[in-house]
């Protein structure tokens, strides 16, 4: 078996860009270029306008309306998401990967109960019956730690706090079993204890699920605590990877050195 | 402190803000700041730390007078301001500034920075349009914007500049002190850095007081001489920064800073952990507001409300058992 | 080109390229000099109502309490007569004539300007550059018009330049049933009027012409209401 079996996500070359009226690509991502080994918990860090979240959109083929890619190859486990025919990518995309948005509030449907939005889920992609999935929906709250699962299940989203929300957007997450999980400034917004508790629950869920992570965000804090393997992104192209370690302690790109230092509130000379 | 002659350039005593939620039924009490306070001194900088509902920027709103506080007083430059007439408030304005969170809601869309930054010169001084737009281009350098960006729209400016014209409109009317709401958070790390660095110039420069209001840890480590925590409208910590940063007393406090991620590779220092979320402001119960998410709680801390009481110096926790597991160190 | 020259239901020719009417009057001369009137009544109007409603909408919203309480229950009052014939109504106690016409077409759609300035002024009040103009130290009343309305404005021009369309129809309306300005001016409503008859024995340029230009000048203005729509897509303000 070669070394590429190892990896999950592998984007070559990916550029694109939003077409302005005059039918020009305005470019915002230019080959970027990285790959994410199997289960190692990967970041995209970069400050606002850098590609991340338009990086990460692409891999799930989400991109707003006016994006289109020009360049490049997404392989999500060795196959090419962009030639694919768009049926088999759908059932991919549901199964293989899943990801986590920012504003989990905003992101579920207010005039829904929050257990009736997992099990949905839970129905979509697992073949069971109602009942089961409400059961296994209660299961998935209790995974994230949702204390009092059962009447949780019944609460519309409003009753929930950012905290919590955003856990019910894992538990959602997790109903598809996803191999690979892109989390988009999951914690972003949130008080800072809460933060630290949702990054917690979301190593815990990666260790015991084996699936491998992908945090887009701004906060390098959080990816030094967090994250394995980095990426860092300015203004569409990616300027360094490597293993957290490398990137924060002897970081080559001088934009990331700027990153980092500013990110601690230092000067640099 | 050491009590000198002049009066605190920001003296808040009792400051206290409640909000009547109607209901059905009775109506219901949320407490955002209960009973706060505390003074600034020239050219000082004090941090109020806390959590979203900790009540950090109701305090703001109130000594400015956005919002009217409940009961309590607020002395600027040792006059209060709480009885005063509101066409009397456009005086203390001269001496008391804010700068407010997001720039792209504070500053008026439809008015160029030129525009923005004439108003409250035109407001507060006798001065000629000429020597007015002489000032505007000096507060503009001041704040390290180019000319050519006068005739700009908010919109036309990037994330930071408007914040830059943010703490240009504050900075016009030569303020003793400016209440910074965090001023950074929706800023760009790279951008953070520029203002925090352009923040601290001008009070060398100028000798300006800051009251900065801020959830970023790391910010607040460096800009601050003393830190406030509040926890549920309450100061439940406070002391000089770097005495509070590396000997936190009360349980809300250690469990704050150790949330907070530092840019260091590994797994985060040991976290002290509170249970469950924040409580809501409504109603609070007798006795500590942290009963229930602390770790250390005693049955006397759900039937006594703890005041702050003395660590070292000015440094001051308002949590009885933490400081007497400080006094008998635990083996 | 004179009027009262030729002869009478001329069809449109070279001579009167839209014919003459009963009286032998020049459509197109009457239709030309009848534009003037009811395109300044019609912009009179809508100026008026937009003004009036504009300040009275956002000091409503601004300073809401009693004055907003009394503002509201005006508008609700208002609302429950059917408009046209309010105008009617009023016309026929007041007496025809050209302020009493911009006057009263002025009062019906004040409600709607009323409540939108006053929706935009309360949407924005505590927005925070609206704090922040106190702080500069702006007294209420300054917040208000300095910051306020200005920032209300785009949705109130919008709405003013559908609702011209409205009000060049009821100007026309009005003539036609003889409630407009004096009879014997030239004015489209109430040259659709002098022409009624004619439709019916086949002289349909008597009546088609003036209701052509009523149609034309309404389009105008929705022609402008969304040239002001596309400048807000396009980020013009907000």
């Amino acid at each position: 078996m070669n070394a590429s079996s190892d990896v999950v996500l592998d984007v070559k070359r990916l550029s694109g860009g939003f077409e302005d009226t005059d039918h020009q690509i305005l470019p915002v991502l230019t080959d970027v270029t990285f790959s994410i080994r199997r289960g190692v918990s990967a970041a995209i860090v970069g400050e606002s306008g850098s590609g991340k979240s338009i990086t990460a959109l692409s891999v799930l083929g989400l991109t707003p309306a006016g994006f289109s890619l020009t360049a490049g190859q997404i392989r999500f486990e060795g196959e090419d998401l962009l030639t694919m025919d768009p049926a088999r990518r759908r059932k991919l995309s549901g199964r293989g990967l899943s990801m986590v948005f920012q504003d989990a509030r905003a992101a579920l449907n207010p005039v829904f109960t929050v257990g009736w939005q997992i099990a949905d889920v839970v129905r979509i992609h697992q073949d069971v019956g109602r009942r089961e999935a409400r059961r296994r929906a209660e299961e998935l709250l209790d995974r994230v730690r949702v204390p009092e699962p059962a009447r949780r299940m019944k609460q519309y989203p409003h009753e929930f706090s950012g905290g919590m929300a955003q856990r019910a957007m894992l538990a959602m997450a997790l109903a598809c079993q996803p191999r690979l999980l892109i989390l988009d400034e999951p914690t972003t917004g949130l008080d800072v204890t809460i933060q630290a508790d949702i990054l917690d629950l979301i190593a815990d869920l990666k260790a015991a699920s084996g699936m491998t992570t992908c945090l887009i965000t701004h906060d390098l804090g959080v990816v030094a605590e967090n994250c394995d393997q980095v990426v860092v992104m300015q203004q569409g192209c990616v300027r360094e990877s490597g293993s957290c370690a490398q990137i924060i302690n002897t970081p080559t790109d001088p934009y990331t050195k700027q990153l980092i230092s500013d990110s601690r509130l230092v000067e640099t000379s | 402190m050491i009590t000198t002659p002049t009066p605190p350039v920001l003296d808040i005593q009792h400051l206290h803000k409640e909000f009547r939620l109607r209901g059905t039924g009775r109506d219901r009490v949320l407490t955002a700041v209960d009973e706060v306070s505390f003074t600034i001194h020239a050219g000082q900088t004090v941090a109020l730390v806390g959590e979203s509902g900790s009540g950090k920027s109701t305090i703001a709103r109130c000594i400015t007078r956005i919002t009217e506080p409940t009961s309590g007083d607020v002395l600027v430059e040792g006059r209060s301001i709480i009885k005063m007439p509101s066409r009397k408030l456009i005086d203390i304005y001269r001496s008391l500034q804010m700068v407010f969170q997001d720039p792209n809601s504070s500053l008026d869309p439809r008015k160029t920075a030129r525009a923005t930054l004439d108003e409250p010169l035109r407001l507060h001084t006798s001065l000629t349009s000429h020597q007015r737009e002489q000032r505007i281009r000096e507060l503009l350098a001041e704040v390290d914007l180019s000319d050519h960006l006068i005739d700009r729209l908010p919109r036309q400016l990037s994330g930071g500049q408007r914040q830059r014209l943010g703490i240009a409109r504050a900075m016009a009317v030569d303020p003793r002190i400016i209440l910074l709401d965090e001023p950074t958070a929706s800023l760009d790390v790279s951008v953070r850095g520029q203002i925090i660095r352009l923040l601290e110039r001008l009070q060398e420069n100028k000798g300006i007081a800051y009251l900065f209001i801020s959830h970023d840890l790391g910010v607040v480590r460096r800009i601050s001489d003393r830190v406030l925590v509040m926890y549920l409208g309450t100061i439940v910590e406070e002391g000089p920064t770097e005495e509070v940063f590396t000997h936190p007393v009360h349980p809300y406090t250690q469990s704050l800073l150790s949330a907070a991620p530092l840019v260091e590779v590994g797994r985060r220092r040991e976290r002290v952990r509170l249970a469950g979320e924040i409580p809501s402001p409504v109603d609070l119960p007798a006795g500590c507001r942290l009963v229930g998410r602390c770790p250390v709680a005693t049955t006397a801390c759900a039937t006594t409300e703890p005041s702050l009481l003395n660590v070292t110096g000015s440094h001051r926790a308002a949590c009885p058992v933490a400081l007497d597991m400080q006094q008998v160190p635990s083996t | 080109m004179a009027t009262n020259v030729g002869p009478i239901y001329d069809p449109p020719s070279l001579a009167h390229p839209f014919g003459t009417d009963r009286l032998g009057d020049d459509i197109l001369s009457r239709t030309m000099s009848a534009a003037t009137l009811d395109v300044s009544i019609t912009v009179a109007v809508v100026l008026l109502s937009v003004t009036v409603g504009t300040v009275w909408g956002s000091v409503a919203g601004f300073f809401g309490s009693w004055f907003d309480y009394l503002t509201m229950r005006i508008l609700e009052l208002l609302n429950a007569f059917p408009s046209l014939l309010l105008a009617m109504l009023v016309i026929a106690v007041a007496g025809p004539g050209l302020l009493n016409v911009v006057f009263v077409v002025a009062l019906l759609p004040l409600p709607d300007y009323v409540r939108l300035a006053r929706a935009e002024v309360r949407s924005k009040k505590n927005w925070q550059f609206a704090e922040a103009a106190k702080l500069v130290g702006r007294r209420p009343v300054g917040v208000l018009f300095a910051h306020l309305v200005p920032n209300s404005l785009r949705p109130l021009l919008t709405y003013a330049s559908v609702n011209a369309s409205q009000v060049a129809a009821t100007v026309g309306a009005l003539g036609f049933l003889g409630l407009g300005i004096q009879p014997g001016s030239a004015e489209w409503g109430s040259m659709i009027s002098r022409g009624q008859d004619a439709i019916l024995s086949g002289q349909w340029w008597v009546a088609g012409f003036p209701g052509l230009m009523i149609f034309l000048l309404a389009a105008a203005f929705h022609l402008i209401s969304d040239a002001i729509a596309d400048s807000r897509d396009q980020g013009g303000s907000w």
